[in-house]
């Protein structure tokens, strides 16, 4: 029992070797990355500055807003398996023959392999990041342990939520074999609904009150509102947990109905 | 026991026909009658432990439906299915333990990383113990010469450099059944020579039961002792790879080399298919019973320097064999 545990769980890691190492070989690349990095600080940085001069954005305040849409782009660069894009991805070319011929389900393979492409994200891109935001910029990143414990909780529920949605949507292509439809309206939730770009706060009254109703918002506004701005941490966890349940359900029946149906293409 | 057993196993994909841009909209309203395709149709067979069974088949004859479906990857429609004495689509997480396949066309590597990370992965993903991985390396690093490349990114590979990694890849966990799918396609003689002594290796050894796939008669000449040929979504032969060529009676050719300028015929070869040219005398489609009554006449008339026997030629029988559909009810 302990045998076949601990071997899943090197496999586990192997995975995300993998994934980590996928990322490495491109040396070039991480360059680019860092100096994105600082590029996206310096635009954010004079943009709301910019704006703040002329008016006030509502619940947040320039330096708030600093904070936030830059721990966006920290938290983006690290929270997307892209699990629509690699299962998409394996159904247009054919390979996914090959991930079920393995005794390993595909959502595991995935699931692992992105978490080590992540942690490289992490370490290379998400780190500038940080760095360039604090040291260039003098954003403020100035947590109690508490403040920042509470937040890695919830970013990790999101993180589980962002996973389950993209294969979802992944699923979803599946059956349609075209993934055009489902990138556009994966790039309208995150734009619109998430809070990848904007706190949710922000909003006018009626949006945000429609953007409430939905589970989205629980990816990007509801870890670093809670950063940022404190509340009720016990609410969202609980909001995200349900979320996440409903979401696994639905991904499970698809899962299941998907896969009896499966042609996969050519060959 | 029988390692796969099919019985009147049955596929149907169903399709819609669009033959205008109008009727991609009346498809979206669900008014385009529906067709059926029977990719498989009411096949049965069975293959025993460490067989290799050649399967060859037009384009679009079912091969690969046949191996999705023992695979477990396709659902079948109808029929009776069992491979490693499991259900393959209710077991495939099991029955992929013991389960590995090579498909030319694509790659089960990682793109980006060595072929030995991935080799590794297996070492985990099968649950081996690390001195039976160290040593199925360590002989089928030899036995396919993988020294030079093993530790290169898999996308530096020459094709077949990376065909010899991905058999690696697919015998390295002791499987029971290996799907081969056109695993020589596209490769040089030297190339291939490497991958048919190895697959030959592994057939002395009875290590494996494989199912070969290809376009290349050559392969399952060297390879199989069984063949199947699938056509419609039918087995319509299945038996001695040598035995095709008899059951079709393509016959033998003969060319006799003489001394003698003018060859002369004895009467025997009346209604044969004779070709006589200085010195040169052939003789094609002779059945193997006749064959040393006729060389004997041949050589009683004339000087003969040189015989030459050929069996019939397996592409050209395989040719033969479609344009002549009788045969099936054979």
């Amino acid at each position: 029992m302990l045998q076949k545990l601990s071997a899943r769980l090197k496999l586990r890691a192997a995975f995300a070797r993998i994934g980590f190492a996928r990322n490495q070989v491109y040396a070039i690349a991480t360059y680019i990355n860092v100096l994105t990095a600082f590029l996206f600080v310096a635009i954010q940085y004079f943009l709301w500055k910019a704006v703040y001069e002329n008016s006030v954005a509502g619940a947040y305040s320039f330096k708030e807003m600093l904070q936030y849409v830059v721990a966006a782009e920290i938290l983006s660069a690290c929270i997307h398996t892209n699990a629509d894009r690699q299962l998409g991805a394996m159904v247009r070319t054919g390979s996914l023959a090959h991930v079920m011929l393995k005794p390993v389900s595909f959502t595991e393979q995935i699931f692992f392999e992105s978490l080590g492409v992540n942690i490289y994200r992490g370490i290379f891109v998400a780190l500038p990041l940080l760095l360039c935001a604090v040291f260039a910029f003098g954003v403020e990143y100035r947590f109690g342990f508490f403040e920042l414990a509470g937040f890695f909780a919830l970013a990790g529920l999101s993180y589980v939520f962002i996973y389950l949605f993209e294969l979802l949507l992944g699923l979803v292509s599946f059956f349609s074999i075209n993934t055009w439809g489902i990138n556009s309206m994966k790039l309208a939730v995150l734009t619109i609904f998430s809070g990848r770009f904007l706190p949710i706060s922000v909003y006018p009254e009626q949006v945000r009150a429609a953007v409430d109703c939905l589970p989205f918002k629980i990816m990007y506004f509801a870890p670093l509102n809670y950063l940022i701005k404190g509340g009720d941490w016990a609410g969202v966890l609980l909001q995200q947990c349900l979320w996440i349940a409903g979401l696994f359900l639905l991904v499970s029946f698809l899962q299941g109905a998907l896969l009896k149906k499966t042609v996969i293409q050519g060959g | 026991m029988e390692l796969i057993e099919l019985n009147n196993l049955t596929k149907v994909y169903i399709s819609k026909d669009l033959t205008s841009f109008k009727d991609y909209f009346a498809a979206l309203l669900g008014r385009i009658p529906e067709e059926k395709f029977f990719a498989v149709n009411e096949v049965s067979f069975s293959i025993a432990k460490g067989e290799f069974v050649g399967l060859i088949g037009r384009n679009g004859a079912g091969k690969s439906t046949l191996i999705k479906l023992l695979t477990g990857i396709l659902t079948p429609t109808s029929g009776g299915l069992s491979v490693l004495g499991r259900i393959p689509h209710r077991s495939r997480r099991q029955n992929n333990y013991k389960i590995s396949a090579v498909f030319g066309q694509r790659t089960q590597l990682k793109w980006d990383i060595s072929a030995y990370e991935s080799f590794r992965l297996i070492e985990y993903m099968y649950e081996m113990s690390h001195a039976r991985w160290q040593s199925n390396l360590d002989r089928f690093i030899k036995m396919l010469d993988l020294k030079g490349f093993v530790y290169k990114p898999v996308r530096t590979l020459s094709l077949g450099q990376r065909m010899r990694v991905e058999l690696c890849a697919a015998f390295l966990y002791d499987p029971e059944l290996v799907f081969l799918d056109e695993p020589t396609i596209g490769l040089d003689i030297f190339a291939k020579e490497v991958i048919v002594d190895f697959l030959l290796q592994i057939r002395r050894e009875k290590q494996a039961t494989v199912l070969l796939t290809t376009h290349d008669v050559s392969d399952i000449e060297q390879l199989c002792e069984r063949t199947m040929i699938l056509d419609k979504g039918k087995v319509v032969f299945d038996g001695n790879t040598a035995g095709i060529a008899e059951i079709l009676e393509m016959g033998i050719f003969l060319e006799f080399k003489c001394e003698n300028r003018e060859v002369k015929l004895p009467p025997l070869l009346e209604g044969r298919q004779v070709t006589s040219e200085p010195h040169c005398l052939k003789i094609d489609g002779v059945e193997k019973a006749a064959v040393p009554a006729l060389a004997q006449a041949v050589m009683a008339l004339n000087n003969v320097l040189e015989l030459k026997v050929e069996p019939p030629d397996f592409e050209k029988v395989l040719k033969n064999f479609y344009a002549s559909k009788t045969f099936s009810k054979a």
